[in-house]
């Protein structure tokens, strides 16, 4: 009965131990798409502090925020007594990811390439990580048939339009987006070509060069769309006007983290982009 | 009869007159040692206060522990207080000392190089300079030096710090060419020279950042902003070896820019070799300037307001200034350090900002307390 009861209290210990270490995880995130993606997997609660950068979903906007990504603080960190801590390869500086390790932290950083691969391989480590295998696993599963969905409507184009990104900061300084970018991914996943190729990343070009890349289309987040004053003023930069976008008015505008989080909603961002490419009298006018 | 009378007047005024000048350099060596007392117990405080607070408060008491007897004890974090004090902590309140004290000091050179308390490190280019040399590393490491392994590579790299420091001395030994070519009128060229450097490096830093990618943009603006974040007992070492390096010269160099104070043609005829004592003030300021913006970034104003405030307080001789300005800029950016990284817990501030922000007013006060004591600038 002596040797029932202890294995019963062993049992129950080993349980409690397991519930136990689900509970007490801490988890800072240093990326809005991680912090998209632990929410995604129902592990939000878990979540006690997140950067600047994280804007979905509308709770993680509520957490106390530990500074940019890129310009972290050790001790900002730590005081939100986490235990694992978790981010992107852009996560700095790097003294203060050596110094949160020194600390004791379990600090994991995932590649940050802007790919479905890559995404969903970051969901399935991080479903890992946090406890949530089999939510990891059926979101992985969800997103790759939203993106073979759209992979073969695209596979079936006898035409893709060309496709000016435009990226938005400030009042004076419209970028575009060259090649080796999300936005650049995400037109190529959803059946669109790059009007720009000149370069890698995202410039600022001039009106000539609007011009002779000759988009049919001008994509734009909408946090930049709302910068620009609306679709008019989108029109109303240089040389727009002298494309077939701008002849036109084909301006698309979706959500900054749905179009270039490469996140849990990106099956659902290529859908909305290559619905928008390619269905008739898409775009929006002014 | 007369005679005696008028030399026993004249003897009595002369010994007066002794009298009140040994009295008058009395009164300034009260002052001036009041004024370092209170910089040093000021320096004390924010040391106390930048130990304390953070993600755990510490109390004093724990603090006098770690510090002298070794002793630990676990905080509710799980991360010993050593780990918080040692690593974290006093690694980046000494930095932002040294930082503080380097460019504070390198700007009493260099007003003093000019006879002008209004122009700073960044004026002659040799700041300009620092900062264009790191970045020119930042953005083209990757591409040119793309054979380093990682580490070596990038803003991650010594090769970063070794970089602004050669760009800073690239553009000092510029301006020593410069002031071996010309005969007179030295400060003029040298200030011309300083704009001419400061718009090219504004116009090729301007095309290093088109040419950067987002990544290598933003390593740019952070790091053009400032920040003691990644404060390391390494970087604590190097600036002391700099600053060590420059104190030794204080004597010699705090002589040379008082006779260089009462204009050149004085400092000539008191037999100083004063093309020297200004080469060499420039290569100490330019070391001091490329050691610290390539370790923390752009702290503007420290360089410009601690000596101006401290000749204030303290008067023109750089016997003091010099060792006060070290006191005076430590004080002035270990505060903006210690409140950039309280004030938006737990965020961070760029320390930039906040030297600018906590150095602006106060100066604009005190030279409106000044005006008002005395009608004019001394």
């Amino acid at each position: 009965m002596k040797h029932f009861f202890l294995a019963l209290s062993l049992l129950l210990a080993s349980f409690s131990g397991i519930f136990g270490e689900e509970k007490s995880l801490r988890i800072v995130t240093l990326n809005g798409t991680v912090t998209e993606i632990v929410f995604a997997l129902g592990k939000g609660n878990l979540v006690v502090g997140n950067d600047t950068s994280s804007l979905y979903p509308p709770e993680a906007t509520k957490l106390p925020k530990i500074g940019y990504q890129r310009a972290l603080s050790t001790e900002g960190i730590l005081s939100l007594k986490p235990n694992l801590v978790l981010g992107l390869e852009y996560a700095g500086p790097p003294e203060v990811i050596d110094q949160l390790k020194s600390a004791g932290l379990q600090v994991i950083i995932f590649p940050g390439l802007p790919s479905l691969e890559q995404t969903l391989q970051n969901i399935l480590s991080i479903g890992k990580e946090i406890g949530a295998e089999e939510k990891a696993k059926k979101l992985t599963q969800e997103i790759r048939k939203q993106a073979n969905r759209v992979t073969e409507k695209v596979s079936r184009l006898k035409s893709k339009p060309k496709v000016l990104f435009v990226y938005h900061r400030g009042t004076n300084l419209a970028q575009v987006s060259g090649t080796e970018t999300p936005a650049d991914e995400m037109i190529r996943l959803s059946g669109g070509v790059n009007a720009v190729t000149g370069f890698k990343g995202f410039k600022p070009i001039s009106p000539e060069a609007v011009i002779s890349s000759q988009p049919d289309v001008i994509l734009i987040p909408s946090r930049g769309l709302e910068g620009l004053g609306g679709i008019s003023g989108v029109l109303a930069l240089p040389g727009l006007k002298e494309t077939p976008a701008g002849k036109n008015a084909r301006v698309i505008s979706i959500d900054d983290l749905v179009l270039l989080g490469f996140g849990p909603r990106l099956g659902q961002g290529m859908e909305e982009l290559y619905n928008s490419l390619h269905a008739p009298n898409s775009g929006k006018k002014p | 009869m007369s005679i005696s009378t008028k030399e026993r007047k004249a003897q009595g005024t002369s010994l007066n007159m002794q009298v009140g000048e040994v009295s008058v350099r009395k009164n300034q060596r009260i002052a001036s040692s009041y004024v370092f007392i209170g910089l040093g117990i000021l320096i004390i405080c924010v040391g106390i206060l930048s130990l304390r607070l953070g993600s755990v408060s510490i109390s004093f008491s724990e603090i006098c522990k770690l510090i002298f007897l070794g002793e630990d004890s676990l905080s509710s974090l799980e991360v010993p207080h050593s780990l918080l004090v040692w690593d974290l902590r006093l690694p980046r309140f000494l930095l932002s000392l040294l930082i503080g004290a380097e460019l504070a000091c390198a700007g009493v050179c260099i007003q003093g190089l000019f006879r002008n308390p209004l122009v700073e490190p960044g004026f002659i280019g040799v700041g300009p300079g620092a900062a264009l040399s790191a970045a020119v590393w930042i953005v083209c490491s990757e591409k040119i030096f793309s054979f380093l392994p990682p580490e070596l590579r990038g803003k991650e790299s010594y090769f970063l710090q070794a970089f602004a420091f050669g760009g800073a001395l690239l553009v000092s030994f510029f301006l020593h060419l410069v002031s071996r070519r010309e005969g007179g009128g030295f400060s003029l060229v040298l200030v011309l020279t300083g704009i001419a450097v400061n718009a090219t490096v504004i116009s090729l830093l301007g095309f290093l950042s088109y040419l950067a990618d987002d990544t290598q943009l933003r390593n740019l603006t952070f790091w053009s902003l400032g920040s003691i974040a990644g404060a390391t007992w390494h970087k604590v070492t190097l600036l002391s070896v700099v600053l060590t390096f420059v104190a030794l010269s204080f004597p010699w160099l705090s002589r040379g820019l008082d006779v260089l104070a009462l204009g050149e043609a004085e400092a000539f005829y008191s037999g100083f070799k004063i093309k020297r004592i200004r080469n060499i003030t420039i290569i100490l300021s330019s070391l001091l300037v490329g050691s610290s913006i390539s370790i923390s970034g752009n702290i503007a104003f420290a360089g410009l307001i601690v000596p101006h405030i401290l000749r204030m307080l303290l008067g023109p001789s750089h016997k003091t200034l010099l060792p006060a300005s070290i006191l005076g800029g430590g004080l002035l950016v270990s505060c903006a350090d210690l409140a950039a990284r309280t004030i938006v817990f737990p965020s961070e501030l760029p320390i930039g900002i906040i030297a600018a922000g906590l150095g602006g007013p106060f100066f604009l006060s005190l030279i409106l307390k000044a005006k008002r004591k005395e009608g004019e600038f001394r």
